[in-house]
């Protein structure tokens, strides 16, 4: 007989997955031990210098000013990246990512980004999983983008400060959501003759404007309330 | 100038000439500050990521640590070279080219210029041992014993010496014929005067 209650039983179904931990949690550690070693070295070097062997002083200079930083750089920068890959670094823009996180998260919600969340179709990393190419070059992409809006909240623009609605740069490309739902059982069997138009459109493209036919959020938005839905909610 | 009785070095035109030492002082200073700053920022944001210290780490920290790393790069480089072969240096006057108290890895040759032998003092004073000109070598003493500076040695004009690293200086002392009787004979003599001054 087990000596788990129902209570505590239903509370482990509720509470998401508890990892033990993963590589951008192993990198916080890593990076924080190489910054405090190459500070230690070249403050040490540096107070000790005259009391060292030159070639001790020369190898510990090496070590603490090459070596070390250099790995402190790589690994430093594969943990910044991937740590910013979660919902709360995009949440760390209040003002202009409060609407869309909040809504995502809010229980009552029926919009796309709040259904995949609360069914956990995509286990972490929400917002990064939809908004980010999946390519080779998706995540650099999306850093690159992040620059331009650090600029656009130093710059106090309306969008960044949450005063206007933020836009995306292009049409929502179905290829996102197909990178997950194409081959699904649900995705076959449901709105079959829908899905099928679209599998049609991944080939056959406006002839004038180049764009594609139809959009998954033709059918299935809004993905995000609006700034005025939000606002309006209270 | 040369002393009298010593011949005047003739001008060193095939060693490697170097960074004189007070800019390799400036470069690795410059090193270090950047890659300390580039280790606060790592910190700053590893332990705090937001979109603020994010690029901070991707743009500033980053490029703290290439430059610093490859200032760091080039003086390593050139220590190398210093302490490997038979090296040209320039001294500016009231340039240290080194201090008592010091390790030493290079015996100097003055090829042009002067500079003072300092001795400091328990009082914090210094004490005038010698001044020395073309043809005349110092720095020796270190490298043959294997112990600390015995004195300060200070430019007292624009000095152009030559640096011959320990590795090369020993192999000389121990092959050279002739060569470790003059340097031994000149050593005692200068131990006797250094012991007559400060008295």
């Amino acid at each position: 007989m087990s000596g788990i209650t129902d209570e505590v039983a239903r509370g482990l179904l509720e509470q998401p997955f508890q990892r033990s931990g993963d590589f951008a949690e192993l990198g916080v550690v890593v990076t924080t031990a190489l910054a405090i070693a190459v500070l230690v070295l070249v403050v040490g070097a540096a107070l000790g210098e005259r009391r060292m062997s030159p070639t001790a002083a020369s190898a510990l200079g090496v070590l603490g000013l090459f070596v070390l930083p250099v790995f402190m750089m790589l690994v430093g920068a594969f943990t910044t990246v991937e740590r910013s890959k979660s919902v709360e670094f995009c949440h760390s823009c209040h003002s202009a990512m409060s609407p869309y996180v909040s809504d995502m998260q809010y229980a009552a919600s029926t919009s796309l980004a709040a259904v995949h969340y609360k069914q956990r179709w995509i286990a972490q990393n929400e917002c990064y999983r939809c908004h980010a190419d999946y390519g080779v070059w998706g995540s650099a992409d999306a850093k690159l983008r992040g620059f331009a809006h650090l600029y656009h909240w130093l710059a106090g623009s309306p969008t960044a400060l949450g005063e206007e609605q933020i836009r995306t740069y292009r049409r929502y490309r179905k290829q996102f959501c197909l990178d997950c739902h194409a081959g699904g059982a649900d995705f076959l069997s449901s709105g079959r003759s829908v899905h099928l138009m679209i599998a049609r459109n991944l080939v056959e493209r406006d002839p004038d404007t180049g764009a594609e036919v139809t959009s998954c959020m033709t059918c299935h938005s809004p993905a995000h309330p609006s700034l005025e839905q939000w606002r309006a909610r209270g | 100038m040369a002393r009298p009785g010593l011949t005047a070095a003739p001008p060193v035109t095939d060693a490697l000439r170097l960074p004189a030492p007070r800019v390799r002082r400036r470069i690795l200073l410059t090193a270090r500050v950047l890659i300390v700053a580039a280790a606060l920022i790592t910190l700053v944001a590893v332990q705090h990521l937001t979109a603020l210290t994010l690029s901070l780490f991707l743009i500033v920290g980053q490029a703290c640590i290439v430059v610093g790393a490859l200032l760091a790069l080039g003086v390593a480089v050139t220590d190398v070279f210093r302490r490997r072969g038979v090296t040209q240096l320039r001294f500016e006057p009231g340039d240290v080219v080194f201090r008592q108290g010091e390790p030493g890895d290079l015996a100097f040759s003055i090829v042009s210029g002067e500079v003072e032998i300092l001795r400091e003092m328990p009082d914090g004073g210094e004490r005038l041992l010698a001044t020395m000109g073309p043809g005349e070598y110092f720095g020796e003493m270190a490298l043959i014993s294997d112990a600390a500076r015995t004195a300060t040695v200070r430019a007292r004009t624009a000095v152009e010496v030559v640096g011959i690293g320990r590795a090369d200086f020993t192999t000389l002392y121990a092959y050279l014929p002739g060569f470790q009787q003059r340097v031994e004979t000149l050593m005692r003599q200068r131990a006797a005067d250094t012991a007559e001054k400060t008295r």
